[in-house]
């Protein structure tokens, strides 16, 4: 582009350069034949001159002589005298003036003998005069030979003027095509040289604004990348040469690393790592791998100015020019020690998490190790209590008093009891170790089996039962069958008093999800008792008027929880309860 | 009831109360006139396999129903059932596991073990009776036992 444009003014200059120097060229040869045309134009005008000179010389020396010779007159002779002394003079002057020409030198020497001749002729023709030999004279002057030399003189000198005008005018002519020639090439050369300048400035235009325009880009585009490059407060930014030295820098870099632009230039990168790595060659080593793979990206420990150190994640990629010359490295460098150290804890969590979650699985076995023995060992020995009390019933009834009967059906309802308490302890806590296995399933179809189970208990009671028709929702159906059938066996036996019992199922929605309530009219409980509602073992009713072990809430409110949701009741003392639960979806 | 037959029930239960306990349902209800007893696992199998101090006894006679504790000195309940259902001579023998336990583990290692029944005995001794009368019962009139096990009895 460059060599173009250079080469594209430079032909156009050249060109307008030649043109003038050939108008120029054409205008000094001109001068010089327009100074040789006056030369010779004054030269022949001096031969006219002289010519003419020589004429009037001559004819004034005749008239003279024709004077005197009638008159004797002395003064007559002074145009003869004046002659004498000047003729050869202007003969020599005239002489040089024809030496170049061989025709007018033959003319002229023609002229120089004719004109002596003549002066001969007057000379002798005076000195006759002077001496009074008038006859001689009148002879002389008779034998016309006087006008024969004159006419001579006459003839030659109208040759040599008519041969010099005739080159004079020549001269002329060709002086006037010249000058008419050399007009017309410097007005077309000007106007060539003019039209070339005009051109190449007109190209020149052009070009300078296209690179103003582009300059102008590039500096804007340079300056958009510049802030780009400095906004970017938490990346090291850098370019480095082939060798790894620093060549530019950016505000993140010393943001990160505390060094200044001025103090980090021209340095080695390597002034970033550690002691440890540079004496291990890690960042020749980084090179390298971006030189190979065309990436190199490591985290690492790396040195700020202050000599602390900083958890950096950099990348290193090649810069190759548009031939791949290697031209240096990017690099982008990050510190990340924040996020290390959160790493670092987050393991250190893992791990503690990881050492409490074997705790809680040996725990875990333990407890299972304690429940299979208590199912196993706790229920045998009530199973031979009630067993042997029954077979002492069965065998010796006759016998036994009143009072020991009845005391053995106490020992046997105490053993049926605690049996049950056994049980349900141990539904507890398997619920506990059960792990979920959700399924869509209709509610409706597990209140139903819950309600079935209930009719032997209710045995002639008068129970209304209101169930509306229940959501499928996702959850563990067995689990599930169990937290209806004991609420539902609860609202049985706490309506026990009422005639008749309403107890009511059914669904209401809280933020789209489906809230399940179980309501009875029995004899309820004291809100303020509510937080106990839940508690193993815990119970609000007398065991004389409502039995019961206290761990079916609690049963309950394990598989609600195990499911995601929530259980919460709302009950008035003699006015009935309500109890509500979700499952899964949890509102907080 | 084939005179002949070895025992109609072998028994292998090593609580002394719930031997006697069993026992007085089983007679009560008139279920089974020949009870064989044993008290842990060893010596369940080698009664059912002629060794030890069954070691005269023949191996092809045996019981029309096992009723099998699991927790068990020596062997426990479901070795036993593993070995018996190991071995081609035994492996179709009608076996009940009657327990204590209602662990879900022991269900499961039970009926993967291919277990005919298991049942949990109930505190209450009425519902236990009834239950030893029904199994008894059902196993021993109602069910029809293998024809590898009838052959055995002829």
């Amino acid at each position: 582009m460059k060599w173009s444009l250079n080469w594209k003014v430079t032909a156009g200059l050249a060109a307008a350069l030649a043109v003038l120097a050939i108008v120029e060229l054409v205008s000094l040869r001109s001068t010089d034949r327009l100074v040789d045309t006056s030369r010779e134009i004054v030269h022949a005008q001096h031969v006219l001159d002289s010519l003419e000179t020589i004429m009037a010389t001559i004819d004034d020396a005749e008239t003279g002589q024709r004077g005197y010779l009638l008159t004797g007159e002395k003064s007559y002779l002074l145009p003869y005298e004046s002659a004498s002394i000047h003729l050869p003079g202007i003969l020599g002057t005239l002489r040089n003036l024809t030496a170049n020409d061989p025709e007018q030198w033959n003319n002229f020497q023609r002229l120089s003998s004719l004109t002596k001749e003549k002066l001969r002729e007057l000379t002798e023709t005076i000195r006759l005069r002077k001496d009074n030999k008038r006859a001689e004279v009148s002879r002389i002057v008779l034998s016309n030979r006087g006008k024969q030399e004159m006419d001579s003189i006459r003839a030659v000198i109208a040759r040599m003027e008519e041969r010099e005008r005739g080159r004079m005018l020549a001269r002329n002519q060709q002086w006037e095509a010249r000058a008419r020639a050399k007009r017309i090439i410097v007005v077309y050369g000007v106007i060539a040289v003019f039209a070339l300048l005009l051109v190449v400035i007109l190209f020149l235009n052009s070009e300078t604004a296209r690179r103003i325009n582009a300059d102008r880009a590039l500096r804007e585009s340079e300056m958009r990348t510049r802030l780009l490059v400095d906004s970017i407060q938490d990346y090291a930014i850098l370019m480095l040469d082939p060798g790894g030295r620093i060549l530019s820098w950016s505000p993140g870099g010393k943001k990160i690393t505390g060094y200044a632009e001025n103090e980090i230039a021209n340095r080695s990168f390597s002034i970033f790592f550690t002691p440890e790595d540079i004496e291990a060659g890690v960042p020749q080593q980084e090179l390298e791998t971006a030189l190979v793979s065309g990436r190199s990206e490591v985290d690492g420990w790396r040195v700020r100015k202050d000599g602390s150190r900083f958890w950096s994640n950099s990348v290193v990629v090649p810069v190759r020019d548009h031939q791949g010359q290697l031209q240096g490295f990017s690099k982008v460098m990050r510190d990340i020690t924040q996020r290390k150290r959160a790493q670092e804890e987050i393991e250190e969590l893992n791990r503690t998490l990881k050492a409490r979650a074997s705790e809680l699985e040996a725990a875990n076995k333990e407890l299972e190790a304690f429940t299979y023995s208590v199912s196993h060992d706790l229920r045998a020995p009530l199973r031979h209590i009630d067993g042997f009390s029954q077979l002492l019933v069965d065998e010796y009834a006759p016998q036994l008093p009143d009072d020991v009967r009845r005391y053995i059906d106490r020992i046997q309802t105490g053993a049926r009891q605690m049996g049950q308490l056994v049980d349900e302890l141990l539904t507890l806590a398997r619920i506990g170790r059960q792990e979920v296995n959700t399924q869509v399933t209709g509610l409706g179809s597990l209140v139903e089996p819950a309600v079935e189970a209930l009719k032997m208990e209710i045995n002639g009671r008068n129970v209304e039962w209101q169930i509306a028709s229940l959501p499928f929702v996702e959850c563990d159906p067995g689990l599930v069958k169990q937290v209806f059938a004991n609420l539902l066996s609860n609202a049985v036996k706490y309506t026990r008093p009422r005639d008749p019992a309403v107890i009511e199922v059914g669904s209401i929605q809280n933020n789209g999800h489906p809230v399940i309530y179980v309501r009875d009219n029995g004899v309820g409980f004291n809100m303020k008792y509510s937080s106990k509602l839940f508690g193993v073992f815990q119970r609000l009713h007398r065991a004389e008027d409502f039995e019961g072990t206290g761990v079916g809430l609690a049963t309950v409110q394990r598989i609600v929880h195990k499911h995601g949701g929530r259980i919460w009741a709302e009950a008035e003392l003699d006015k009935g309860a309500t109890f509500y639960f979700t499952l899964g979806c949890q509102e907080n | 009831m084939d005179q002949d037959r070895e025992a109609e029930i072998l028994l292998v239960e090593d609580n002394a109360d719930d031997l006697e306990l069993t026992l007085h349902s089983l007679r009560i209800n008139k279920v089974a006139n020949k009870i064989d007893i044993v008290r842990d696992g060893e010596e369940a199998l080698d009664f059912l396999f002629g060794r030890g101090q069954f070691a005269g006894r023949p191996p092809h006679k045996l019981p029309n129903l096992v009723l099998l504790d699991l927790k068990l000195p020596k062997v426990d309940g479901l070795e036993v059932l593993r070995e018996i259902r190991n071995n081609s001579l035994t492996r179709t023998l009608p076996v009940v596991i009657l327990t204590s336990s209602r662990e879900e583990k022991d269900l499961v290692a039970g009926y993967q073990l291919c277990v005919n029944s298991y049942i949990q005995k109930p505190v209450d001794f009425r519902d236990f009776r009834e239950t030893v009368k029904q199994l008894g019962l059902y196993w021993l009139l109602v069910n029809q036992p293998p024809p590898a096990i009838a052959q055995g009895s002829e």
